[in-house]
């Protein structure tokens, strides 16, 4: 009599326990084949505290534009790894979404790239521990059983109202299996990041220095009159190249020395002209030609056709 | 027996919604495009990429002063894993300060990343030399988070050291006389993310 009253007890705790369970289930299954509504089970901590390693939370899949910075949304990553952290920024126009884990001190290194992004709606803890084990063999053998117990309290037994119940119930789990494919639980890594900087990078390009000029001397000779500048090679950790040139008519002038002084000489003799003329003195880097200094300026004077040159400013 | 029989029966139909909700036959067979559940493994612990053992780095060699068109600097950093969980990571980098956009314009500093290269040369002609190239010819913009190796690199095990890799930075043979005196900081970020 006991026994039979033990069997009873656990009869009416079963069918309780699981109408509960099964109801939230199908409510579920429901709400997963209208809305999307989608279980997810957080593998990993980066959304500590908020959502700790095997929590499960419930999602809504939404459009980006409907996200906004703080939201707790999943998206799927250019690896196919889903990633469930907070949002920092939406840009809905560009279908760009950067998150962060709440756990992280940075954000996301890559933005992700989304149409939409399923939107938590809560969490509850620990609940992804209980789903993954239902998932395991060992559940599913229990469930299994449970199943088979469920079969035996539905069995017709000879009344048409049994039957139509029992009929009711395969008709129940035919179009639950259906839909529940909808509501499979995805594991989703909340991932962690961690971020190192490298710093104290300063790339300073060089500046090819000015030449300075030190001197300027006329030379008035007959059939051989002149004007030599001289200037300083500025010290360079390049062997610069120097560049001397009449402004006024483009004449290069022949550079001679080497090391500290260079200089260059403008034979006026044959000028058959008068007037003020300008030479030019530039550094440029051996390997790069174009990259030159601000030139050096020398006035010249010319009178009386060449004949009489004279120094004039220099810059 | 008979008296609960009736009740009996609307609770074991509503129980049948476990099998439905709960059940591998019904929630997982027909979700073929995601993982499955099964064999999910959860990860506690910490995630903590260290280079050169620290947790932030101050470059020594990869500065140049003087650049010439063609000029290089190059510098190898060692990537650990001092944390609990394994993870991959990538970088993100480009260049800052007042000149950043005019050498971004004329994409005039490249970079290149090798695992396992080693540093080679001195002053500005250092390069990496060996190894395998992870990235190469990257343009430095004036964006400090732009991607530099977006491919996630690793898995690094935890307590592993990874391939060193050697940075070589190129100031490039054709930037123009016009960058003559800019200045521009390069920044780069190592960032760890834990592997699912």
């Amino acid at each position: 009599m006991t026994e039979h009253r033990l069997l009873r007890v656990l009869r009416e705790v079963a069918l309780t326990a699981g109408a509960v369970v099964g109801t939230l289930c199908l409510v579920f299954t429901l709400l997963s084949a209208t809305v999307g509504v989608r279980p997810l089970v957080f593998t990993s901590g980066s959304m500590a505290p908020v959502i700790e390693t095997g929590d499960l939370a419930v999602t809504r899949p939404v459009e980006l534009a409907r996200l906004e910075p703080g939201d707790v949304a999943s998206v799927i990553d250019d690896r196919g790894v889903r990633i469930t952290h907070r949002v920092v920024e939406v840009d809905a126009a560009r279908n760009m979404l950067r998150l962060k884990g709440d756990a992280n001190q940075t954000a996301d290194p890559l933005p992700y790239t989304a149409d939409g992004a399923d939107l938590v709606l809560f969490s509850v803890p620990a609940g992804g521990y209980v789903l993954t084990w239902l998932a395991g063999p060992t559940a599913t053998m229990l469930l299994g059983a449970y199943l088979v117990f469920l079969l035996w309290v539905l069995w017709p037994r000879g009344s048409a109202s049994r039957r139509a119940v029992s009929t009711a119930a395969a008709l129940v789990l035919v179009v639950g299996l259906a839909a529940g494919g909808t509501s499979a639980p995805q594991p989703t890594a909340a991932a962690w990041t961690d971020a190192v900087p490298i710093n104290g990078i300063s790339q300073a390009a060089y500046t090819v220095p000015k030449p300075v000029i030190t001197n300027c001397t006329a030379t008035p000779q007959l059939g051989q009159s002149a004007v030599t500048v001289t200037w300083s090679a500025v010290s360079s950790p390049y062997a610069l190249t120097y560049r001397a040139v009449v402004t006024q008519t483009g004449q290069v002038l022949t550079v001679t020395g080497t090391g500290s002084t260079r200089s260059a000489r403008y034979p006026t003799a044959r000028l058959n002209l008068n007037g003020t003329q300008t030479i030019e003195i530039t550094a440029a880097l051996p390997s790069t030609p174009s990259w030159t200094s601000v030139p050096a300026t020398q006035t010249v004077g010319i009178a009386l056709l060449g004949l009489l040159p004279s120094c004039g400013a220099s810059s | 027996m008979s008296g609960a029989r009736p009740k009996g029966r609307v609770r074991a139909v509503l129980a049948l919604g476990t099998v439905v909700g709960l059940s591998p036959v019904g929630t997982l067979a027909s979700w073929t495009d995601t993982v499955p559940i099964t064999g999910t493994t959860f990860k506690s612990g910490t995630i903590d990429l260290q280079l050169n053992d620290l947790n932030a780095v101050t470059s020594t060699t990869l500065s140049m002063t003087d650049m010439a068109p063609g000029a290089t600097s190059a510098e190898v950093f060692r990537v650990k894993n001092a944390g609990t969980a394994p993870f991959t990571y990538t970088i993100t980098g480009g260049l800052g300060g007042t000149d950043a956009a005019a050498f971004a314009t004329a994409s005039a500093l490249k970079l290149n990343i090798s695992a396992n290269g080693t540093r080679s040369g001195t002053g500005n002609a250092a390069t990496c030399t060996g190894g395998t190239a992870v990235v190469t010819g990257v343009t430095l913009t004036a964006n400090t988070a732009a991607t530099v190796v977006g491919t996630a690199q690793g898995p690094l095990a935890s307590g592993a050291t990874g391939a060193p890799l050697c940075f070589h930075v190129t100031f490039a043979s054709d930037a123009p006389t016009t960058l003559q005196g800019k200045t521009a900081t390069a920044t780069f970020t190592v960032t760890a993310t834990s592997t699912p």
